[in-house]
């Protein structure tokens, strides 16, 4: 044979080649291997953990030493397999609120670490609970590399995660958590109506890593700038507001600042310095928006607003930008924004109070509050080490943790740490001790999911009756039957 | 034995013209094998989403639901989109998209197309790369940045608009709300739009404009032709694949608006809540009604399938 023949031609060669990337693409396909090795992993992890039980026994048991011996044997096979990754779908703004990244820092370097080999990752490409496609994932019977959500509002997000059966209980994971003795602390000791609102049917299903409580704020020296103590009622409010803002008129100061198309901040909060608790929600959980006490409070929304003591695009988001610049004199809002601003112009100037009544019936309002916490994916791979590292976390021992929460102008969800950890002669902390009792005394939203619908349909009907063209009977009516139309679309 | 032989011999003259007549039709087998790893991963990720997107328009699929995953359970033939040309969402929804499409699209075009035109001009190869790259820098901000960032800009009360509006210049005390404003708002997301998006666009026209041979412009300096005379009969024509382009992949107006308006906010009383946006409501909020909120999209995508063939028949039309 000639050398030339065995040459390959052109077309053989790319035959060959289209053969070799075809059987290249069929092997890459194939998932049985994967499956299994995964299976291997699972059993070694098994095996350790019931020949450290057995350890136990070998003091007195000269004849188990061959145990031993395996258990040896094994831990080899797990140090091969590498640090158990334990991965929290990550959650952006709460990260850069709160100190996540040097609690997760810390944990993973605790010197009882090395030994359990756990590393906490913060995975910016995790799924939320609510996620759908999380929910298929786990209705397939696929494997999840994730165990939790940093960023989950239960009163909006327990009742998807229940029907979309995401999450589960943290209770038997309390029971026989590493840190025990923290997480009967955790249990014990975190506030009523924040235990409630993490709770679905006395299961604690999310632990809570801060909370935003809806309080009146405002400006000490704007106030003091008029000789106005603080106010008393609503109707106060209003004065008020009119005479800071003509003081305070070359400053470009306004007097109130509501946000009325802000449903969680604004009217839901107002709604409670009018009516008592067992008025603000339907018995499905819903907004009573046609209740008198909520139409008074649009009434009262409305006086400010033609009273010219409202910043622009209140129609919108609102003013959080004026109130941090200064430029506002009182607010009903999350309490975060308060800190925000004291940060900026100084928490001495600073007031967070409950919401001045604003009917005779009402002796303390009642206020809007939600957690952010974490829940536990059902098919979590370490639903232990996640139970313990968020234990180990919000536990009020946990002083870094804590402390960076009040720093940040965050509430926690637990008592102790408001008088363990802070000063109240700090003006940069002792506000926190003023909104607790506002956070105590909160009713929970109830669980629906029907928020985000009520949200979007009350929203552009408050605005029209806001500008005047429907009253507040009326725009309610409307909003109340759009709201009506949709759930009745989930009940056909 | 001759016969057998004959036999034989036709047997083969068939089974080869068999053969050919089946390369003639298919083409070497082997270009299949180069092809597969492509159509197996469009029909993957491109067919099967095509199909489950179909299929689930066909049912009452909740994502709260299990039981309603499955289609069996769930078939409902064209209920949904029943009662989309019932739902009065869709109608505002729509006409939010006109006016979000009217906001940016036409000066867009203008805006881009011209400057293209001027920079094409440039002779000096360094001010036009640099004019090049000013000109895109609005183009590779991230969405999440820079509506947040115009936001800011049209803050009523102390953003820099209206700072310069009533303190700078001194025009007016009473400044517009711009995006908290029915009246300006779609004015306010316009502005942003365009300049988010007219370096791109400028871009596109440019690299046409790049691709017109210089002896057209020769030719026509020494027939006398002027710059107007220039653009209308050399450079209109000479970008028309461009603009059929540009046309093209900005015609389908009617699902455009969930990123923006969430990212923008969606105005006072949510007037900026186009169909696309409403139907994600639909999909993802309150009962997840994802086989409704696919109806939705599958219709809007009719849609706008309806106006891209409208411009490829124009286009057609005139080169005829």
């Amino acid at each position: 044979m000639s050398r030339e023949n065995k040459a390959l031609s052109r077309r053989s060669f790319l035959r060959l080649a289209g053969l070799a990337v075809g059987g290249a693409v069929l092997a890459a396909c194939a998932p049985q291997i994967i499956k299994e090795t995964v299976v291997v992993e699972k059993q070694v992890e098994k095996e350790v953990t019931k020949v450290v039980k057995e350890t136990v026994q070998v003091e007195k048991q000269v004849e188990v030493t061959k145990v031993v011996e395996k258990k040896v044997e094994v831990t080899k096979v797990v140090e091969k397999q590498g640090p158990k990754e334990v991965r929290i779908a990550r959650c952006g703004w709460l990260e850069s609120e709160m100190p996540f990244d040097l609690a997760i820092a810390t944990y993973n370097n605790l010197p009882e670490r090395k030994d359990d080999n756990v590393q906490i990752i913060l995975d910016p490409a995790g799924k939320g609970a609510t996620d759908p496609v999380l929910a298929q994932m786990m209705a397939a019977g696929e494997k999840i590399p994730w165990n939790a959500h940093a960023c989950f509002t239960p009163f909006l997000d327990t009742m998807a995660g229940i029907s979309l059966e995401t999450i589960q209980p943290f209770d038997p994971f309390l029971e026989t958590s590493h840190y025990g003795d923290a997480a009967k602390r955790v249990k014990a000791d975190m506030i009523g109506s924040v235990k409630e609102d993490n709770s679905y049917q006395g299961k604690l299903i999310t632990i809570p890593t801060n909370v935003d409580v809806v309080c009146f704020m405002y400006r000490k020296d704007y106030l003091e700038s008029v000789g106005a103590n603080p106010p008393a009622t609503m109707d106060e409010v209003l004065a008020i507001a009119k005479d800071v803002q003509k003081k305070l008129e070359k400053d470009k100061v306004f007097g109130f600042a509501p946000t009325p198309a802000v449903t969680w901040r604004y009217p839901a909060a107002l709604h409670q310095a009018y009516s008592p608790a067992d008025k603000l929600f339907t018995q499905d959980g819903l907004l009573n928006i046609l209740d008198e006490g909520w139409l008074a409070a649009m009434e009262i929304t409305k006086k400010f607003i033609d009273a010219g003591t409202v910043p622009q695009g209140w129609e919108t988001w609102g003013y959080p930008e004026n109130w941090k610049q200064g430029k506002v004199a009182m607010a009903l809002n999350q309490h975060s924004m308060g800190t925000w601003g004291g940060m900026i112009w100084g928490y001495d100037k600073l007031a967070m109070m409950p919401t001045p009544p604003g009917s005779s019936a009402i002796q303390k309002s009642g206020t809007m509050f939600w957690a952010t916490s974490i829940p536990l994916f059902k098919a979590a791979p370490y639903p232990q080490e996640t139970t313990d590292f968020l234990v180990w976390l919000v536990d009020p021992d946990n002083e870094m943790w804590n402390r960076g929460a009040f720093k940040a102008g965050k509430m926690v969800g637990l008592k102790t740490p408001y008088t363990k950890y802070i000063d109240p002669n700090d003006v940069t902390q002792n506000w926190a001790l003023g909104v607790l009792p506002l956070l105590e005394a909160a009713t929970p939203p109830p669980p629906t999911k029907w928020y985000i619908t009520e949200h979007t349909k009350i929203v552009p009907k408050m605005v029209e009756f806001l500008k005047g063209t429907k009253s507040a009977t009326q725009a309610m009516q409307e909003a109340w039957d759009d709201i009506q139309a949709e759930i009745a679309k989930d009940k056909k | 034995m001759t016969q057998a032989v004959e036999e034989r011999s036709a047997f083969r003259t068939f089974i080869a013209r068999v053969r050919e007549a089946r390369h003639e039709k298919w083409g070497d087998l082997t270009g299949y094998l180069f092809v597969a790893p492509l159509v197996l991963m469009w029909l993957v990720f491109g067919g099967y989403p095509y199909i489950r997107g179909i299929l689930i328009t066909l049912q009452d699929y909740r994502v709260y639901e299990r039981p309603t995953w499955s289609f069996l359970n769930s078939y409902v033939g064209l209920q949904n989109f029943k009662e989309l040309f019932q739902d009065k969402y869709i109608l505002q929804g729509l006409k939010a998209a006109i006016c979000l499409y009217l906001s940016w699209f036409p000066v867009s075009l203008v805006f881009s197309l011209g400057t293209a035109v001027l920079l094409n001009r440039v002779r000096t190869k360094w001010l036009a790369s640099t004019y090049r790259v000013l000109m895109t820098l609005a183009w590779v901000i991230p969405v999440a940045a820079a509506y947040p960032m115009w936001q800011q800009i049209y803050e009523p009360n102390f953003g820099y608009l209206n700072y310069f509006l009533r303190d700078v210049i001194k025009i007016t005390q009473n400044p517009p709300s711009w995006g908290s404003d029915a009246l300006t708002y779609w004015i306010s997301f316009g502005i942003a739009a365009i300049w988010k998006g007219y370096g791109y666009y400028m871009l596109l026209f440019l690299i046409g404009l790049y691709n017109i041979p210089k002896e057209l412009y020769e030719a026509a300096e020494l027939d006398g032709a002027n710059g107007w005379q220039q653009f209308w009969h050399i450079e209109l024509p000479g970008i028309r694949n461009i603009m059929l382009l540009f046309l093209v992949t900005n015609v389908g107006f009617l699902s455009e608006g969930t990123v923006q308006m969430m990212v923008f906010g969606q105005g006072p009383g949510l007037i900026g809540k186009t169909a696309a946006l409403y139907a994600w409501e639909q999909a993802f909020t309150g009962a997840m009604r994802l086989g409704y909120g696919s109806a939705i999209n599958l219709f809007l995508g009719i849609g706008n399938l309806i106006l891209v063939t409208l411009v490829f028949k124009f286009f057609r039309s005139e080169k005829a």
